[in-house]
């Protein structure tokens, strides 16, 4: 095996057949003609361990293929041939790829093609790769065996004494999750994944994270203070091609947080002293949302107090700061049973109807209105025409 | 007359003692909050419960692949978001806050750069990391019904204004998923954002007459999505690339 060849040492074979597609390789690193190793891994899984690549040549430009084979994989996902070609149209342009002495057998569930490190995408015959110094011998038993009735894992195998791996696949089913709908308390990790679940569709690992990192927070407030300031947030780094729902994620997710909440775009941030803004802004501008917040909370809970106040100022307004009890209380225009002490509020019939006290029939420019019995008198009045 | 109820910054604003009622709720309201103690609690809330979601985390990577110069590289603000994320204080105009427990969120696509390529003292403080899946054809057809404001449902609503009845038969829907994964795979993947436009290319004879077709019903069904947008997903022919 040890031929002072470009690529030496090494054979490897792919087969398919029946649906099953098989990489197998020979595990020998031969230096000059010296044999160093028998047992190299030379058939690996990349991508999502749905394609497999065998490779012969140099071993470093072997790795630098896999790796941006791997990269344009990521890219397309479920479609080698187009990483292939991607891969190889990168060739043609980028300088520093020229001329890797490798080459590669690549086979996911559907395709098999031979990569080489000039560029070259190469559909074999039959689905049969054999590429190496061993491998136009490998390809042409395989070729011979493919005439018997064999499966494709029992044509690698008669091959000579084989330590490498060998991995099928088979077409992988997709697996369907429905979405869960126990509702529980409030803000369970569980709760809120079924709340995400109800605008994003899949996902659910992000899902789980996010919502057990918003429980942790809750969970370390329960702790004792010593405890508490030893507890640091699991920050999160979330992956995804573009579309997936990242951001989707966090949208909702600020609608349930119940804390502050804010979203930044990394790209807005240069460094300190360049034009952009500086990070620090993120904490700054997360306060302003939290004082927003706290004193939203805040308002609810004096509502009622400043509602009373609120009113008392409008009925100064209408009627005088030192109006007496019965001016009002407007007991004729009223709806019946809704007065301030009921606590009528905008909106509630007995309320508007008193707001409409300021109507056009006793209003002159830039005066208070009028306390006097006869302006209701005549107010009424002309309600009661106009309603007529 | 009512212009002295409305003090802020002693601005005039005229309107119904009805329309002055929520604002002056909010005028009381203020003055009865003490300020102080707001903004106390609101950096207590922030230091403690304060939730950063950084987007686009892998554009401020430094690329693998050397791509030569001109590029800026941005690691400068990965090393300036460091003491954010460890806990640093920091200083706002309504004082000191502490960053230690606040969480931090990062989300990329990271399509040219990987994790790796962030600075590893960034990469250690996102312990938590998730993949979140590209998105296959099944889950086109499930975000096409089932989320509460879905597509489907929008376009229906949107031409129940106009009095057309839209309606999606299964195989409809499975032709736009169909039609929306082929052309992920074999132009651009954009994700989910990819079923509007194909949704926009179905309907868009729909979309334009809808107005003078009040009262019809449009059925969309497998052949009508096919016979719309089937120019779009034509394989590209990979062919001519493989010997």
């Amino acid at each position: 095996m040890a031929e002072k060849e470009k690529w030496r040492s090494t054979t490897i074979l792919s087969v398919r057949r029946g649906g099953k597609v098989v990489v197998a390789g020979d595990g020998q690193v031969t230096a000059g003609a010296t044999i160093m190793k028998s047992n190299a891994r030379k058939v690996r899984r990349i991508g999502k361990g749905d394609v497999l690549v065998g490779f012969a040549g140099a071993t470093a430009d072997a790795f630098a293929l896999s790796e941006r084979l791997e990269a344009k994989i990521e890219q397309h996902p479920g479609n080698l041939a187009r990483a292939c070609v991607e891969l190889a149209k990168d060739w043609r342009t980028d300088r520093y790829l020229r001329r890797l002495e490798a080459m590669m057998a690549v086979a996911d569930a559907r395709t098999s093609l031979i990569l080489s490190g000039t560029g070259d995408v190469v559909e074999p015959e039959d689905s049969l790769i054999g590429i190496g110094s061993g491998g136009p011998y490998a390809l042409a038993a395989a070729k011979a065996l493919m005439s018997l009735d064999l499966s494709a894992e029992e044509i690698r195998a008669p091959r000579h004494e084989d330590r490498g791996r060998h991995l099928h696949l088979h077409q992988r089913q997709h697996r369907h999750r429905k979405p869960r709908h126990d509702m529980s308390s409030s803000f369970t990790p569980r709760e809120i994944v079924s709340e995400l679940d109800r605008h994003i569709v899949g996902q659910h690992d992000a899902k789980r994270a996010v919502a057990i990192a918003l429980r942790n927070r809750w969970r370390r407030q329960q702790l004792e203070p010593e405890l508490r300031e030893e507890v640091l947030p699991k920050n999160i780094l979330m992956i995804g091609p573009t579309g997936v729902g990242k951001t989707e994620i966090s949208r909702r997710l600020a609608r349930l947080a119940q804390a502050p909440f804010i979203k930044v775009e990394a790209t807005k941030f240069t460094e300190v002293g360049y034009v952009g803004r500086d990070v620090e802004q993120i904490v700054r501008d997360l306060v302003e949302v939290g004082i927003a917040q706290v004193r939203a909370a805040k308002r609810r809970d004096v509502e009622a107090q400043a509602e009373a106040r609120a009113e008392d100022r409008i009925l100064d307004a209408l009627v005088g700061a030192s109006s007496g009890q019965h001016a009002r209380e407007l007991p004729q225009i009223a709806a019946p049973g809704r007065t301030r002490q009921e606590g009528g509020r905008a909106g509630d019939e007995g309320y508007r109807r008193r707001a409409d006290v300021r109507d056009p029939a006793c209003r002159t420019r830039r005066s208070r209105w009028s306390t006097s019995p006869t302006c209701w008198a005549r107010h009424s009045d002309r309600r009661a025409r106009s309603a007529a | 007359m009512l212009g002295k109820a409305f003090g802020q910054k002693g601005k005039k604003r005229r309107m119904t003692v009805a329309d002055a009622h929520a604002p002056l709720v909010a005028e009381e309201a203020d003055k009865l909050l003490d300020e102080d103690q707001v903004i106390r609690d609101a950096i207590h809330t922030v230091e403690n419960h304060g939730i950063v979601f950084l987007d686009e985390i892998d554009k401020i990577c430094a690329r693998s692949e050397m791509r030569g110069g001109g590029d800026v590289s941005r690691e400068g603000v990965q090393r300036d978001l460091l003491p954010l994320i460890e806990g640093t204080t920091v200083a706002t105009k309504h004082g000191q806050v502490k960053t230690d427990h606040i969480l931090f969120i990062a989300s990329g696509a990271f399509h040219t750069a990987k994790p790796s390529d962030l600075l590893p003292e960034l990469q250690g403080r996102l312990p938590i990391r998730v993949e979140l899946k590209a998105l296959t054809r099944d889950d086109f057809q499930r975000i096409l019904t089932e989320p509460e404001a879905s597509l489907i449902k929008q376009y229906v609503a949107l031409m129940l204004t106009e009095g057309v009845a839209l309606e999606f038969t299964p195989d409809g829907i499975g032709a736009i998923a169909d039609v929306a994964a082929q052309v992920n795979a074999s132009v651009e993947n954009i994700g989910a954002r990819r079923l509007q436009t194909i949704m926009e290319r179905v309907l868009d004879e729909a979309s334009f007459s809808a107005s003078e077709r009040g009262g019809e019903k449009i059925v969309v069904d497998g052949p009508y999505v096919h016979s719309r947008v089937d120019d779009l997903a034509k394989d590209q022919d990979l062919s001519r690339f493989i010997l």
